[in-house]
């Protein structure tokens, strides 16, 4: 079941300003989508490589917001990318992806407000 | 005496190789804006939308300046060069005739056609031009500060691809107007400067840095004027800019000037207490934005570099207090970069930023002399605790 996440939670966690969470909610969402590919590109070239830096960078993007499900969704798929181990990674890829969508929504919110 | 509305009559009905529109100040009937893009407003108010780039590349031409009569075969092969005549005069006769319908009623008024020629009435259409370089001219504090106000940008700026005649007539006129432009900001900075009008100089200058950003002269006026208003942290700032700017158009450096006055200023800072200088090395856009804002929150002057590699020409460039780091980054680690300071001999201290499995890595940044670590994700007081720390340490607060 994908974890809930606050955007009052968001708020807290960066001191309480709801502009730098509006700064950093309108980075992910620009970013977010450029790494996602990325990690599509490489599983879909077989390059390990490519797969554990471009998950590396989505896990520290998402490590900025409490969402430790979608930091896990990332992290499991680097270490795929570092073990050189990718049969199946397409299901970690897709459970990252459900994985985001919460955070993603959360973050929208901020970054309308 | 006569008056001399009379006489400018007379001027109208003269042979077409006489300039028109000489007649005595009547209300324009339109306002035709060139700087900073093409718009076009009757003078009652409402805009014009006249409906292709040629026909603003037309009126544009045909209003620097007002008054003057072309004749149309000239027109035409200016703005078809590239097709053969009879195509050319048929663009422009259809392009003139769009000009027409736009206009309406206007159109009479402000264009005086006859079978060879056509001009633009320089009464019936305030051009923002023209009166830009009147007061360029006339050149006093108050109609330099308005001649820099109407400069909202280069002649035309919307306008690209167009024919290779009138690209190279365009080119022309903007370094002229630009030329103008420059010098009048820079006589007005100067006066502002004798008046000790700091806010408006700062204004002045910046946009004089807009126009041309590689004038390190003003990029040294900027600092010292930032300093004079006490926000030290934004004078460095501006040497940043400097750097960054030069290093980019240029592949050089400030010169000796602009160092020694970034350095008399870091002094200055110093010995007035200001706020610590933080260097954030980090790859990652979102870990940036939430970290210089933390900082930021916290009244830290920060600056931040995309890797190793870029850390250590910000370091060769100017002092920070701290650096904080991430460790895994493309170019040049932080691991390597704490390597080659120490190398160096750079001393400033630095805190590693690390992930879920940073405990190996903790520790191997410990050994190499890291003087802190904070875990992401960034608690924002941990991580304000920890720099207050290692600053302490040091000797900054």
């Amino acid at each position: 079941m994908p974890e809930t996440v606050d955007p009052a939670a968001i708020v807290a966690s960066l001191g309480g300003s709801e502009a730098l969470a509006r700064q950093a909610a309108m980075a992910f969402l620009q970013e977010a989508p450029r790494l996602l590919a990325r990690i599509g590109q490489a599983l879909a070239a077989n390059d390990p490589g490519a797969l554990a830096g471009a998950a590396h960078t989505l896990k520290s993007a998402v490590g900025n917001f409490p969402a430790p499900a979608a930091v896990e969704a990332a992290h499991r798929l680097e270490e795929r990318g570092r073990r050189g181990d990718l049969l199946d990674a397409e299901a970690d890829r897709a459970a990252l992806e459900r994985a985001l969508v919460p955070l993603s929504a959360a973050l929208a919110t901020l970054a309308r407000s | 005496m006569r008056a001399p509305c009379r006489r400018s009559h007379r001027v109208r009905k003269t042979p077409y190789n006489d300039p028109i529109g000489m007649s005595p100040a009547r209300a324009p009937r339109l306002r035709l804006t060139l700087l900073g893009g093409f718009e076009i407003t009757s003078a009652k108010g409402g805009p014009l939308v006249l409906p292709t780039r040629k026909t603003h590349a037309l009126i544009a031409y045909l209003a620097l300046p007002a008054g003057r009569r072309h004749p149309r075969d000239e027109l035409a092969t200016l703005l078809w060069g590239g097709f053969d005549i009879d195509q050319a005069r048929l663009n422009f006769r259809q392009c003139l005739f769009q000009i027409r319908k736009t206009l309406g009623r206007l159109a009479d008024h402000v264009l005086a056609r006859d079978g060879e020629t056509v001009a633009l009435n320089a009464d019936a259409v305030d051009i923002d031009v023209a009166r830009f370089e009147r007061l360029v001219k006339e050149a006093t504090p108050q109609a330099l500060t308005r001649a820099a106000a109407l400069y909202r940008g280069d002649l035309l700026s919307d306008l690209v691809g167009m024919e290779a005649a009138f690209e190279e007539w365009l080119r022309a006129e903007r370094g002229r107007l630009r030329e103008q432009a420059l010098d009048a900001m820079t006589r007005l900075l100067a006066h502002q400067r004798q008046e000790s009008d700091v806010e408006a100089a700062i204004q002045s200058a910046v946009a004089l840095l807009t126009l041309d950003p590689l004038q390190e002269g003003i990029h040294r006026a900027l600092m010292r004027l930032y300093a004079e208003q006490g926000r030290h942290a934004t004078a460095l700032k501006q040497y940043q800019l400097c750097v960054d700017v030069l290093a980019r158009e240029l592949r050089t450096e400030p010169e000796v000037e602009t160092r020694q006055l970034y350095e008399a200023l870091s002094q200055r800072r110093l010995s007035e207490g200001s706020a610590a200088a933080i260097l954030v090395v980090e790859d990652e856009s979102v870990t940036i934005t939430v970290l210089e804002g933390l900082l930021r929150q916290a009244d830290y002057d920060v600056t931040t570099a995309r890797d190793g590699a870029e850390a250590l020409r910000q370091l060769g460039l100017r002092r920070f207090d701290l650096i904080i780091s991430d460790i895994a980054m493309p170019t040049l680690d932080g691991m390597r970069l704490l390597e080659i300071m120490n190398q160096r001999s750079i001393d400033t201290p630095i805190v590693f930023l690390t992930g879920l499995s940073g405990a190996e890595m903790e520790v191997q940044g410990l050994r190499l002399g890291a003087a802190d670590y904070v875990r992401k994700p960034i608690n924002r007081e941990v991580l304000l605790a920890r720099v207050k720390n290692v600053l302490g340490r040091v000797g900054r607060k």
